[in-house]
């Protein structure tokens, strides 16, 4: 079955049985994101499923544009219960998050975002929770959006092409941009398309989802797939807006943030994923794809940095060697299995332990 | 009161504002001819934008300089009137005492849960504790001015 | 109370105390506060404060407001904006209105540096309004000019709220901005006829002429040859890529300095002065802008601007006529709204009904941006006319008195564009 047979109520598996005949609850859920942009689509839809399977019992209402909090205010927002349940992104916070940066660090989060999703999600209780619980809320959940890529005015196929070249990277780790010898500029994204317009870039290394609405595309003449570092939306839930929840809606709401997460992903990293190569072709960018012996060169220029990172955090008494084990492992049993695979999976054998669990 | 305004707008006059131009204009010029752009240029000069923004707040109620709409200031020139502006000043102060605790109350959280910026580290709480306190003597400018308004007509 | 009634007491209460004279910032703030207390309890409300507190005074957009401000105080104490104007006040003097003019295509040119109509203002408003006064213009018109021609900033590009526009609409920036010059172009040639008509405002002008032409040309020398430099090292480095606009400010502040300095134009007192009236002034548009966000973000949980929207397009019309319409409901939003909440509020619900209507969406962009020029002029929150007053104290009445004859050519440009909608298009598409 697929996320569409989920959304129409036609996959039994899913569908909860809701005991509960008490008032209504609404929630409030907010994000940075345009209301009539990608991903609160998806957003919009699964949140009339969760209102339909539960009888109309459990409402989110929505609030996205950053009409409730600005975006690198998630975290304050959601803990402060301004908002009930929002997009909280990792990336914005300079601490409290070190193992959950390890998907923003070269080549570790898998290049199938489907299945990359997953993996998060399952090794979200060993590693991810207790940073969220840290910070004051709880766990939502990570969705992989996509693995960056590069587009530039000039072919690149090795980090000898990069070299030297001034490059808009959002969230690019500097140590990997030390590594591969460019110069980044972090430029706020409404200023983007100006500066690569205007030649302050050379390239930009981003996902589609950000080439896409910023319009990258009308200016670049190449994309490389390169699958660098991991895109992904965060949220997080307020505990009380959570313990407040009936006991009976508690489970259909946890089971219901890994099916949305696997919907949004799979929007954004397969299907919005093939209409954006196609909107680069179509606006004549030249698609790079890279053989195995490119794609080495790359992997070889950035080894050193994730080693180092490991041992910095190995030192500081964190698991990181085996947390990019345990995604190793877990890309290699679930890497090559498509969406509906996954979904199956999810659906089927959802993650334990994300959230407290009812009494 | 005057001195304490003078005092913390000098600071942030004549150090912290040449500061943030200087670094704007420095990160440019190390850009290229280093290519060498500061790593944490862009959270520093965030957190100076927001103490250049904040710091005149109380040398601004004092000197009674806010931006207001004087359409009826006009009728407010008898005793009446200077009671009127006495209030003014109360309500402004009370408005300004509530942005103060409020900062306050963030600038505790952000202590609590470690908030701090992205690629330096440097904590947000003092910076939240600054604007709490700028907002706090914005509120007893307000109401030094309206204990004058008062005064200066009974 | 249900939430649609508490919108609507809260904006009333709000514009009240505006009225009455409590300072605008405070008075959005504070009604954004109470109401949003009302509505999801005061904890939360007390932390909205610190939040829009804190996300608009480390916005890295806004870095660019304070440090144009800085520019142009530093212009204005050294006395090159002097020179400035009365080089162009004897280059038009034989046009009706020329410094006015000279003001309006001024302001213009700084909106080719800057996508801040806040830092346009700030400008324009310590360089041109005390050198019109001076010479013979009512205050009235002096600040008008300055307040409605600053607004040129916007549309002319580089544009802060077309690039805002451009990703929330999901529509090309570079179209936008290229869309936006001929719009621009017409409105400063608007807001030019606007200046030259209104023959009472400078009647005093000419009559001090004669003392100005006795000065010997090459004093001004050092004001114009500074000016222009400044003006291509900013513009100059922005179009050829050097640096962001953002980053362009901070460039401009170097280079004032620099010029200033080398040409014994300022002193460490006029220094001190410009820093701290900067800082100032930044402090009083800080207020307005975070009150504002506090105010939208308690509205948006009333959906009180949902509501006035569906009002149009439920309207059996013309799309010519429920674009009036709609652009009538933008004149009140405007005059009682923060421009960037007013985008924020009403794009998700107004872009599908000009979609249905058959606009291009960059129309529609360029159709809001001239929009919310307006709604920075109208009483009684006009952002621009209180950065204004603050810059030169020029009561906020009198300049709401002079800007209608304005406000009404942009409304002008506004119908030419729902009739002519080639305007906006047919620029992009042609560089297309
Ligand atoms: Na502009
Ligand atoms: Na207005």
């Amino acid at each position: 079955f697929t996320v569409a047979d989920w959304l129409a109520h036609e996959v039994p598996a899913a569908e909860p049985q809701v005991a509960y005949d008490g008032d209504p609850v609404t929630l409030k859920f907010s994000s940075p994101n345009p209301a009539a942009s990608l991903v609160p689509e998806v957003w919009a839809k699964g949140f009339t499923w969760l209102k339909e399977a539960t009888d109309g019992k459990l409402v989110i209402e929505e609030y996205h544009g950053g009409t409730l909090h600005a975006a690198a205010d998630g975290w304050r927002a959601v803990r402060n219960r301004v908002s009930d349940y929002a997009a909280c992104y990792t990336s914005y916070e300079g601490s409290g998050f070190p193992l959950h940066k390890a998907i923003e660090l070269p080549f570790v989060t898998p290049a199938n975002p489907v299945a990359a999703t997953r993996i998060l999600q399952e090794l979200a209780p060993k590693y991810f929770v207790p940073e969220w619980e840290s910070r004051g809320v709880l766990y939502g959940y990570t969705v992989i959006a996509g693995v960056s890529d590069i587009m530039s005015n000039k072919p690149i196929r090795t980090p000898d092409d990069l070299r030297g070249l001034r490059v808009i990277a959002q969230g690019f780790p500097p140590e990997a941009a030390e590594a591969l010898g460019i110069t980044t500029l972090n430029i706020p994204f409404p200023e983007i398309y100006t500066a690569f317009q205007q030649g302050i870039a050379d390239a930009v290394i981003w996902v589609d989802p950000g080439f896409v609405p910023f319009k990258i595309y009308e200016l670049a003449k190449f994309h490389t797939s390169l699958g660098l570092t991991a895109q992904h939306i965060d949220t997080c839930i307020n505990r009380d807006a959570y313990a407040g929840l009936p006991d009976e809606l508690k489970p259909v709401f946890g089971r219901f943030q890994q099916n949305i997460a696997h919907a949004v992903s799979q929007r954004l990293g397969v299907e919005f994923r093939e209409q954006a190569l196609k909107t680069y072709a179509d606006n004549g960018v030249e698609l790079i794809e890279l053989n195995a012996e490119e794609k080495q060169t790359w992997r070889t220029a950035l080894e050193p940095v994730l080693e180092a990172w490991v041992e910095a955090r190995e030192a500081e008494g964190l698991p990181a060697r085996e947390l990019i084990d345990d995604i190793r492992r877990l890309e290699a049993e679930y890497g090559d299995k498509s969406a509906e695979e996954i979904f199956e999976l999810t659906v089927n054998s959802p993650v334990e332990g994300l959230l407290p669990a009812a009494q | 009161m005057q001195r304490i305004v003078d005092f913390l707008e000098g600071w942030v006059a004549y150090l912290l504002l040449p500061a943030l131009a200087v670094l704007v204009g420095v990160d440019v010029v190390l850009r290229y001819i280093l290519n060498l752009p500061l790593r944490w240029g862009n959270d520093v000069k965030e957190l100076l934008l927001l103490l250049v923004v904040v710091g005149a707040l109380p040398g601004v109620s004092l000197a009674d300089q806010h931006i207001r709409v004087g359409l009826f200031d006009r009728f407010f020139r008898n005793r009446a009137g200077s009671l009127w502006v006495a209030l003014r000043h109360v309500l402004t102060g009370i408005a300004a005492l509530a942005v103060g605790y409020a900062v306050l109350l963030m600038a505790l959280d952000m202590h609590r849960y470690g908030d701090r910026a992205e690629m330096i580290a440097i904590s947000f709480w003092p910076f939240a504790a600054f604007v709490a306190l700028a907002a706090t003597l914005s509120a007893l400018a307000e109401f030094v001015r309206a204990a004058r308004a008062f005064a200066g007509n009974t | 109370m249900d939430p649609l009634t508490l919108g609507i007491v809260v904006m009333v209460g709000m514009l009240v105390v505006v009225m009455l004279g409590l300072p605008v910032g405070y008075a959005l703030l504070g009604a954004g506060t109470i109401g949003y207390a009302v509505l999801s309890g005061p904890s939360q409300a007390f932390t909205q404060i610190g939040l829009a507190l804190w996300d608009n005074g480390t916005n890295f957009l806004f870095i660019a407001v304070p440090l144009f401000i800085l520019m142009g105080q530093l212009i204005f104490h050294a006395g090159l904006a002097e020179d400035i104007f009365a080089l162009a006040q004897r280059a038009l003097r034989r046009l009706p209105g020329g410094l006015g003019v000279s003001t309006v295509l001024a302001s213009a040119g700084f909106g080719a540096v800057t996508g801040s109509s806040v830092a346009a203002v700030a400008t324009m408003g310590n360089i041109a309004v005390p050198q019109m006064i001076k010479r013979g213009y009512s205050d009235r018109l002096s600040a008008a000019t300055v307040a409605s021609a600053a607004t040129l900033a916007i549309i002319i590009p580089p544009s802060v709220p077309l690039v805002i526009y451009g990703v929330w609409s999901e529509t090309s920036i570079g179209a936008l901005f290229i869309a936006g010059i001929v719009p621009g172009v017409i409105l400063m040639l608007a807001f030019i006829a606007t200046v030259m008509i209104q023959r009472r405002q400078y009647a005093a002008a000419s009559s001090q002429l004669i003392e100005e032409l006795g000065r010997p040309l090459s004093s001004h020398a050092v004001g114009l040859i500074s000016v222009v430099v400044i003006f291509v090292i900013v513009i100059g480095g922005i179009y050829a890529g050097m640096f962001t606009p953002t980053e362009a400010s901070g460039i401009g502040v170097l280079s004032v300095l620099a010029i200033a300095l080398a040409s014994r134009r300022l002193n460490l007192a006029m220094m001190r002065s410009a820093l701290k009236e900067t800082i100032r002034t930044s402090a009083a548009i800080f207020l307005i802008l975070t009150g504002g966000i506090i105010l939208s973000r308690f509205l948006v949980q009333t959906r009180l601007t949902n509501a006035v929207v569906g009002l149009v397009s439920d309207l059996d019309a013309s799309p010519q006529m429920i674009l009036l319409a709609l652009a009538l409901v933008y004149l009140l939003l405007g005059a009682i709204m923060d421009t960037f909440g007013m985008l924020i509020l009403t794009l998700p619900l107004v872009l599908p009904i000009t979609l249905a209507l058959g606009y291009d969406p960059i129309w529609t962009g360029i159709y809001l941006t001239i929009l919310m020029e307006i709604a920075m002029l109208t009483p009684p929150i006009g952002l621009n006319v209180f950065v204004l007053e603050r810059a030169t104290g020029v009561p906020a009445a009198r300049i709401f008195a002079g800007v209608w004859p304005f406000v009404v050519a942009a409304l002008a440009v506004v119908v030419l564009l729902i009739y002519v909608p080639q305007l906006a298009t047919w620029l992009p598409q042609t560089m297309r």
